[in-house]
């Protein structure tokens, strides 16, 4: 029976009703990975304790027990989450050998639901980038059109979950990482709220906006990861305790016709393709033709969105990769003295990308510069939520690009840095105000390449948010 | 207000975030902070007046948790989460062991 296709719930549902078994699951697998090796998803593949869980499982389910509607389903974890016992290296060279011994509370929700999980899949280093071409271990490639990047920074979930490698995959998003590379490979990318999701376990980038993020073929599948993975945790202190702003006690949409949408119009300036506005278009008369008021209007942030993000996320990135110093894990460069064992360690270990945002991040936050730079850029992001209030108090739902132009070719990121900065316009404002987003592929390129479009809730309307874009997903595929 | 990254500023930089950089680097890396710097301007002309900075989404205060020792399964379970002995680079008697830190400029 060919099941590659299915999404995580369909196949949890075969294997629930006998129709597959979770080893033939594993090894279809498997199989795509290897066939597909020149893709590059993975860092590391985990096949012993996956073929030993789907025994285990196999036995329940047997039995009739079944854990979740996830129960047996293979899937794949971003490498800057912690996986007990597998190799854990945030695309980096500086954890080329470190080996966790605890794992993120996501994955082990995920686990303990009965999902398999059966790799890392490769970043950009400690998810900085937004191709997937910096990390050590090799650049991912597009899941469809070779020769060009697949997006990041989680461009090997995006891509494996694409390329039906697994049945779906989490990853990290702090300035778009799910749902940039979700949109340039045609899957669904969701981003919770901050704090909806515990970070213990995620590899901090920068901790005021980092969330673990979702890679599905729909947005059903979301839901249901969402169900596992999100909700209290008293080992991470930024993840909210209140019941009242939990995943499944959020309402969903109640009708189309009392949907409120507002398409920010500095976003479809003159820097984004009009084959994505375009997109963004049809995606509104998508929900126009289900009843909802869908109207233009003005954020008035465009150009305030990226250099404080950059500012914020570069400052927080220097303070929390200050622990990979060679001492207690990682890599480590023999010398005398410990000033020069941390230099030479850091220096060795981090690759480029890495390297400029650490000192940009230092440079911020030092003597002299720290009000100017760092304390303007926080003052900053609070007009930006404020701005980001005031069209929440009068639209329920934003729609926008999730990145201005699809898929660029490999290596043409390169060129020209300041410019694949300013990419992340569409996407960072979300976190800079810790609001739910998700990015759903709707149009396909003149060339090929998926173009996803994104739909902005409030703070903790994830639920409502979800059940929109599922609205959504239904309006596409009447059109 | 952008000023030019110049040589020391780079040293002062690198020395605090503890990267060592090649020559090829440091011209890339001048160069890099530079730009950078010069496109962070443009939030210059931004008026903050009045404005308190935004360092965390929805919370101001701090979360606390009894602080009550742990049981002996609990330590033993967080002795094993660290995995010290399996990751460290170099350990001597159960002790990390790492260049001289007292008695001499480290």
């Amino acid at each position: 029976m060919e099941f590659e296709a299915c999404t995580a719930l369909e196949l949890g549902e075969l294997i629930a009703s006998g129709k597959i078994g979770i080893r033939e699951a594993l090894e279809t697998s498997f199989r795509v990975i290897e066939e597909k090796a020149e893709l590059g998803c993975f860092v590391t593949l985990e096949k012993e304790n996956a073929f030993k869980r789907a025994a285990e499982l196999q036995a329940e389910i047997s039995g009739g027990f079944r854990r979740s509607p996830l129960a047996g389903v293979p899937f794949a974890v971003k490498d800057n989450l912690c996986t007990k016992g597998l190799r854990t290296t945030a695309g980096s060279a500086i954890l080329e050998h470190f080996v966790p011994g605890y794992s993120a509370t996501a994955v082990e929700r995920l686990e303990q639901a009965g999902a398999i999980l059966i790799g890392k899949t490769n970043m950009d280093e400690f998810a900085m980038g937004n191709t997937t071409e910096n990390s050590y271990f090799g650049a991912t490639r597009h899941p469809a059109k070779p020769g060009y990047v697949p997006g990041g920074s989680s461009g090997g979930s995006a891509a494996a979950v694409a390329a039906r490698e697994c049945f779906f995959a989490l990853g990290s998003d702090t300035g778009g990482s799910v749902r940039q590379p979700a949109s340039h490979c045609g899957v669904v990318g969701f981003k919770p709220s901050y704090g909806m999701v515990s970070r213990y376990g995620l590899l901090a980038y920068s901790s005021s906006m980092d969330q673990i993020g979702t890679l599905t073929r729909d947005i059903k599948d979301s839901a249901a990861v969402m169900e596992i993975i999100a909700g209290a945790d008293s080992k991470d202190g930024t993840c909210i305790q209140d019941p009242q702003y939990a995943f499944s006690a959020g309402n969903v949409m109640e009708s189309m016709k009392k949907l409120r949408v507002g398409i920010p119009r500095d976003l479809l300036g003159e820097g984004t393709e009009k084959e994505i506005r375009d997109a963004v278009r049809a995606a509104a008369d998508c929900l126009k033709d289900g009843g909802a008021v869908v109207e233009e209007m003005e954020l008035s942030i465009a150009d305030w969105i990226v250099p404080t993000y950059y500012t914020i996320a570069c400052a927080e990135a220097s303070s929390n990769l200050e622990r990979y110093d060679g001492v207690k894990y990682g890599l480590r460069a023999e010398a005398e003295k410990l000033h020069e064992m941390y230099c030479r360690s850091r220096s060795e270990g981090f690759g480029r990308e890495v390297k400029r945002r650490i000192l940009l991040g230092t440079f911020v936050l030092s003597e002299g510069f720290y009000d100017d730079y760092y304390l303007r850029a926080l003052k900053v992001r609070r007009r930006i939520k404020d701005a980001l209030d005031q069209a929440f108090a009068k639209y329920q739902i934003l729609l926008c690009p999730v990145v201005p132009t699809a898929a660029l070719r490999q290596g043409e990121s390169f060129r020209d840095p300041i410019k694949n900065y300013m990419a992340d316009v569409d996407t960072a404002f979300v976190n800079l105000a810790g609001l739910p987003a998700v990015s759903v592929p709707f149009a396909t390129s003149s060339s090929g390449l998926p173009i996803g479009v994104q739909l902005v809730a409030d703070r903790f309307r994830d639920r409502f948010l979800l059940s929109v874009a599922e609205q959504l997903e239904w309006g596409r595929g009447e059109q | 207000m952008k000023p030019i990254v110049d040589d020391a500023l780079l040293n002062r930089v690198s020395l605090l975030a503890k990267l060592e950089l090649s020559e090829k680097e440091r011209e890339q890396a001048r160069e890099d902070l530079n730009q950078m710097l010069t496109y962070i301007d443009c939030l210059e002309k931004v008026d903050i007046e009045g404005v308190e900075p935004l360092y965390h989404v929805y919370q101001s205060e701090n979360v606390f948790r009894d602080d009550m020792p742990l049981s002996d399964e609990e330590r033993a379970v967080g002795v094993a989460e660290c995995r010290l002995s399996e990751n460290a680079p170099k350990m001597q008697d159960g002790c990390l062991v790492v260049p001289r830190t007292i008695g001499e400029k480290a």
